[in-house]
C-alpha cells in the first residue's frame, strides 16, 4: 500500500453494506412473528401427521355400506385413517340388505363392505367370500320421545330405568299393541291409559325389512315375541310370518331409518318411535353434553327384553381393505375414536362405553340379558319375502 | 441459520397451500322440483364456495320421480321427497335429506279463524259447504297436490295407519275437492296464480315455505295464514339424489355444503324452510310444531285409486235415497234416519252434502208417497236437506220396496241408489217382476238395513250392480251411510 502523497488521493468512502432486508427491524418483527405463526403451525401439523401426507402415500380406498358410514364420515376417524396413508371413499348402499342384493353385480369392486349386522354379513360373506373383521357391536333399540316412552310405560308396556334416559320394553306387550290378540285394528296412541296427542296406530317405525339390517332384525324380534318367545323355524316361519304382517302394514311405505333423522328438530313429526341402532342415540348424547353440558332429555331410548346384539362385520375384498380392517380392530386412537361414537367394543373392552357415559355424566343403560334369537338364516329370508315386497337376493341360502 | 428458516417458510407456505386446493369447477345437471326455483342465490354462493355448478331442470315431484324411475340424463335429481320413487320399486339412489317444509294450507287471515287447529275433515267439510274455495297443484304431476290427496284420503279413511288398497275403494275426496277453486301444474305455478285470484279465493294448498315466502313478497293484499292439518302432516325433506355414480366426488361436495350451517342458514332465511341441521337456530315462524305425520301408503295402486278420484272431482254427482217410511220405521228409526240427514248436511267431515251434488229423496211405503230433488248450491240448500225428512209422514199401506226402487232407476240417470229399509216387501212389485224388468240394472244399488228386512234378494240386486247391503242392525244408521258415501 502506497503511503500518504501530497496530492489527496481520491479515496474511497467504504459504507457499510447495506443492512440486510432480513435484519431491519421494520423486516424482523413481522417476520419473527408469522414465522414463528407458520414453525407452530408445522409442528402442530407434523404431530397430527398431517405434514407428512405429501410425502406419503396415501391409499385411496373405497368402500359401500349403509348406516356404519356416519363411522367413516367422522373427521377424527378419517384424520386417524390419513395419518395411516389411507381415505375412505363410502359408497351408500340404502340398506345393508341391499349390499348382498347387488343387482349390478359390483360388490366385490369395493375394497369393503360394512353391513350393519351379521345376519346380512354373512349372507354377503356367503356370496361374495372376503375376509371378515369383527370390530364393535351396538344393540338393536327403539328411539322413542319422551312422552311416548312415558305412555308406555303408564300402559305397563315399558319401564323406566334409573337415570331417566332408558326404559326397557316388553316386546310381547308391545306387540300386541300392534296386533292385539284376537284380530282387530291396532291400538292409536291417542287412545292409550296415558294418551299422546297422536291419532296414528301404535307400531315402532322402521325401515323395509328387505333392505336395512334393523328393519330384518326388527321383523326377528317381532316375530319371536309374537311366537312365544320362541325363534320361528322352517315349520312355522311362513305362518308367523303372516301373523306379524300387519304390524309392518301399519306403516305403509317405510323410511331409510331413523338414525338421523331422530334428531333433526322436527324428529317428533317425522317418526315419533322407530328402530334405531344405540351407537346412534349414544353419540347425539354425548355431543349434545359437550355442546350444552347436559343430555338431551326429550329423546329417550327403549331396550327391548329380547335383547339383540348388532355386530357390524367389515368385510375386505382386496389388500386395502384388510389394512382397514387391521387398523380398526387394532388402532387405539380408532377404537376410542369408536366409543366416542357410541359404539360398545368386544368383550375384551365390554365395560368401555358405560365408563364413558359415566365420564361424561350420562346414565348407563341396562340392555337385557335375554337373548332375542332371530330365526336361522333360510327361514328369516322365507319371512322378509313375506312381510315386504322384496326383490329377490339372489344367494345360495 | 437464514436458509433454514427461509426453507420452512417455503415448506409451510406449500403446506398451507395444499389443503385449500380448489377443486376444479364442475357443471351437474340436476332434475328439480319445481318449487326449487327459489334456491338461484344459494345456489350461487354453493358455486362461489365449492366450484360446482348446479343446472336445475324443473319438474313436478309426481311426473319427476316417474321420469327417474324410467330413466333421465341428468346427474342428480332434487325431489321434494324420495317416496314416489320408492313406490316404483326401484333400487334407491343415494339420497341426502338437505331441508324440510310440511304441506299446509295457507288461509287468509280473515278466514283463519276458523281454521286455526282444524283437521283435515273440518277443512273437507268446509269445502263441500262452499265455505272454502282454494287452488291446488295437479297431483298427476306435483307432489304438494298428491300429498293433499294422501292427507285428506288418510284422514277420512281414519284407521291410523297407511292408506291400503281397500280403503280408497269408496271416494272420500270429493267434499274436500269441490273447495278447488283453480289447479295449477305444479307448486310454483299455483302460487302465481293465487296472487292473481287472491280476491277471489281463500287459499292455496302447498308448502309451508311457499306460504311463508308469499307472506314476505308483498304479492297480497291479505296475508296468508299457515294451517297445519293437525291430524296428519305430510312433511317434504328434499333428498338429494346422485343418479351417475361418476359424478359422486362433485356430489359429495355439494350435500357436504348444503348441510353445512352457513347453507342451512341461507335456505332457512332465503327460502323458509325448515333446515335439517338443529344447531342452527330457527327463525320463529320455522319453530311452530307442525304435528304428527301420517303414514304413507305403501303402494302404488293406492295412489292411482287416489289418482282416479281426482279425475271424477267436479263431475256432477246425483244420488237417489229411497227411503222406508212405513209405520215400522216409527220411534228410534225414523229417528236415526232424520239426525242421519241432519249431520250429513250439517256436520262437515268427509261425508258431508257437498255442493254441486244433486241428492234426491224418495219416500215410500205402499207407494212412492214423495220425490224431492235438492241441488245443492251453497249453505240454503244444505239447511233444507238437513229439515227435509223432518216432517214427513209414516204411511200404514205396507212396504212396497221393490216399486219404490224400480221408480228410483226410472230417476236415476247416471247417478247412485241408496235403499234404506226396515221390512219385508208386502205391496207393489215382487222381486220376480222387478227382475224381470231390471234385468241389467242401471245404477250401483246399496241397500242399508235395519230390523227385519230380509236381505237376500237385496242383496242379489245390490251385488248385481256392483254395490252391497250393509246391516244398520249392529251400529247405528248414520255410520251405515258414512260406509258408503263416495262408494260408486
Amino acid at each position: 500500500m502506497v503511503a500518504k502523497s501530497s496530492t489527496e488521493e481520491p479515496s474511497f468512502t467504504i459504507l457499510d453494506p447495506p443492512k440486510s432486508a432480513f435484519r431491519r427491524k421494520r423486516f424482523l418483527l413481522p417476520f419473527g412473528i408469522s414465522a414463528g405463526i407458520a414453525l407452530a403451525g408445522a409442528i402442530a401439523l407434523f404431530a397430527s401427521g398431517t405434514v407428512a401426507l405429501p410425502f406419503k402415500q396415501v391409499t385411496v380406498v373405497s368402500a359401500m355400506m349403509a348406516s356404519k358410514s356416519v363411522y367413516f364420515q367422522d373427521s377424527e376417524v378419517r384424520r386417524i385413517l390419513m395419518a395411516n396413508g389411507i381415505d375412505v371413499r363410502v359408497s351408500d348402499s340404502g340398506g345393508s340388505r341391499e349390499i348382498a342384493r347387488d343387482r349390478q353385480e359390483r360388490v366385490r369392486e369395493f375394497d369393503f363392505v360394512m353391513p350393519s349386522g351379521q345376519a346380512a354379513a354373512e349372507l354377503i360373506r356367503d356370496r361374495f367370500g372376503g375376509r371378515v373383521y369383527f370390530p364393535f357391536a351396538s344393540p338393536l333399540v327403539l328411539g322413542a320421545f319422551r312422552e311416548y316412552a312415558e305412555a308406555l310405560e303408564a300402559e305397563g308396556v315399558a319401564k323406566g330405568q334409573e337415570g331417566g334416559l332408558y326404559y326397557t320394553l316388553d316386546m310381547v306387550e308391545f306387540v300386541k299393541l300392534s296386533l292385539p290378540e284376537g284380530g282387530g285394528a291396532a291400538k292409536t296412541w291417542n287412545k292409550l291409559k296415558q294418551p299422546v296427542d297422536n291419532r296414528n296406530q301404535i307400531v315402532a317405525q322402521s325401515p323395509n325389512p328387505c333392505d336395512s339390517y334393523s328393519g330384518s332384525a326388527w321383523l326377528g324380534l317381532v316375530a319371536f315375541a309374537a311366537n312365544g318367545s320362541v325363534a320361528p323355524n322352517e315349520q312355522n316361519a311362513l305362518e308367523v310370518a303372516r301373523r306379524v304382517k300387519p304390524v309392518f302394514e301399519i306403516e305403509g311405505l317405510h323410511g331409510s331409518g331413523i338414525g338421523t333423522t331422530f334428531f333433526y328438530p322436527d324428529g317428533r313429526s317425522s317418526a315419533p318411535v322407530g328402530v334405531m341402532y344405540e351407537h346412534q342415540y349414544m353419540a347425539h348424547q354425548f355431543d349434545t353434553v359437550a355442546r350444552t353440558g347436559k343430555p338431551d332429555s326429550e329423546r329417550v331410548l327403549l331396550y327391548p327384553d329380547t335383547h339383540h346384539r348388532t355386530e357390524p362385520w367389515l368385510i375386505a375384498f382386496s389388500p386395502a381393505g384388510e389394512r382397514v380392517g387391521d387398523l380398526i380392530r387394532n388402532n387405539a386412537d380408532l377404537r376410542r375414536r369408536a366409543l366416542e361414537l357410541g359404539f360398545r367394543l368386544d368383550n375384551q373392552d365390554s365395560t368401555a362405553l358405560p365408563d364413558l357415559l359415566a365420564a361424561r355424566g350420562l346414565p348407563e343403560p341396562a340392555p337385557s340379558l335375554t337373548e332375542g334369537f332371530l330365526p336361522k338364516p333360510p327361514d328369516l329370508e322365507t319371512m322378509i319375502r313375506e312381510v315386504g315386497r322384496c326383490p329377490e337376493i339372489r344367494v345360495p341360502i | 441459520m437464514r436458509r433454514p428458516v427461509l426453507l420452512l417458510v417455503a415448506v409451510a407456505a406449500v403446506l398451507a397451500g395444499c389443503t385449500s386446493v380448489k377443486p376444479e369447477p364442475t357443471t351437474l345437471t340436476v332434475l328439480a322440483s319445481s318449487e326449487l326455483a327459489d334456491l338461484s342465490s344459494v345456489l350461487a354462493d354453493l358455486r362461489r364456495d365449492t366450484g360446482v355448478e348446479l343446472k336445475l331442470d324443473y319438474e313436478g315431484t309426481v311426473r319427476a320421480s316417474e321420469q327417474v324411475a324410467a330413466g333421465v340424463d341428468h346427474d342428480l335429481a332434487w325431489l321434494s321427497t324420495n317416496r314416489y320413487l320408492k313406490l316404483k320399486d326401484v333400487d334407491l339412489p343415494p339420497s341426502a335429506t338437505t331441508m324440510l317444509s310440511p304441506l299446509v294450507l295457507g288461509v287468509k287471515a280473515g278466514q283463519a279463524e276458523a281454521l286455526r287447529g282444524a283437521s283435515w275433515a273440518d277443512v273437507a267439510g268446509r269445502a263441500a259447504a262452499g265455505g272454502l274455495r282454494f287452488g291446488m297443484a295437479d297431483p298427476r304431476v306435483s307432489g304438494s297436490g298428491m300429498a293433499a290427496l294422501i292427507g285428506v284420503a288418510t284422514a277420512a279413511a281414519g284407521t291410523g295407519a297407511a292408506l291400503r288398497s281397500e280403503d280408497v275403494t269408496c271416494d272420500k275426496l270429493q267434499g274436500f275437492l269441490t273447495g278447488r277453486a283453480f289447479g295449477a301444474a305444479g307448486a310454483t305455478e299455483v302460487v302465481d296464480e293465487y296472487v292473481k285470484r287472491q280476491d277471489e279465493v281463500d287459499a292455496v294448498v302447498t308448502y309451508e315455505s311457499a306460504v311463508l315466502s308469499l307472506n314476505a313478497s308483498g304479492q297480497l293484499r291479505e296475508p296468508l295464514e299457515v294451517v297445519y292439518p293437525r291430524d296428519g302432516i305430510v312433511l317434504s325433506d328434499y333428498p338429494l339424489m346422485l343418479l351417475k355414480p361418476d359424478k359422486r366426488a362433485a356430489y359429495d361436495r355439494v350435500v357436504q355444503w348444503l348441510r353445512s350451517p352457513t347453507a342451512q342458514r341461507a335456505i332457512m332465511e332465503r327460502t323458509s324452510r325448515r333446515p335439517v341441521d338443529p344447531q342452527v337456530e330457527r327463525t320463529e315462524e320455522l319453530r311452530e310444531p307442525i304435528g304428527t305425520a301420517l303414514y304413507f301408503p305403501g303402494t302404488q295402486e293406492v295412489v292411482d285409486a287416489l289418482l282416479a278420484a281426482y279425475d271424477r272431482a267436479g263431475d256432477p254427482r246425483r244420488v237417489v235415497f229411497v227411503l222406508d217410511h212405513s209405520t215400522s220405521m216409527a220411534g228410534e228409526r225414523i229417528a236415526g234416519l232424520r239426525e242421519a240427514f241432519a249431520t250429513l248436511s250439517r256436520a262437515g267431515g268427509f261425508d258431508q252434502f257437498r255442493v254441486g251434488e244433486t241428492v234426491v229423496l224418495v219416500r215410500f211405503a205402499g207407494t212412492v208417497k214423495e220425490e224431492r230433488s235438492v241441488v245443492v248450491r251453497g249453505a240454503a240448500d244444505l239447511e233444507a236437506l238437513a229439515g227435509a225428512l223432518a216432517s214427513a209422514e209414516l204411511a200404514t199401506d205396507g212396504t212396497a220396496i221393490w216399486s219404490a226402487l224400480d221408480h228410483a232407476y226410472r230417476i236415476v240417470g247416471d247417478g247412485t241408489v241408496v235403499l234404506m229399509t226396515d221390512g219385508e216387501n208386502n205391496a207393489g212389485m215382487s222381486a220376480d217382476d222387478f227382475l224381470a224388468a231390471w234385468p241389467n240394472p242401471p245404477a250401483r244399488t246399496y241397500a242399508i238395513r235395519f230390523g227385519e228386512a230380509d236381505p237376500v234378494e237385496l242383496d242379489r240386486v245390490a251385488r248385481a250392480t256392483g254395490g252391497r247391503v250393509v246391516d244398520a242392525g249392529s251400529g247405528s244408521l248414520l255410520e251405515a251411510v258414512k260406509e258408503i258415501r263416495g262408494c260408486r
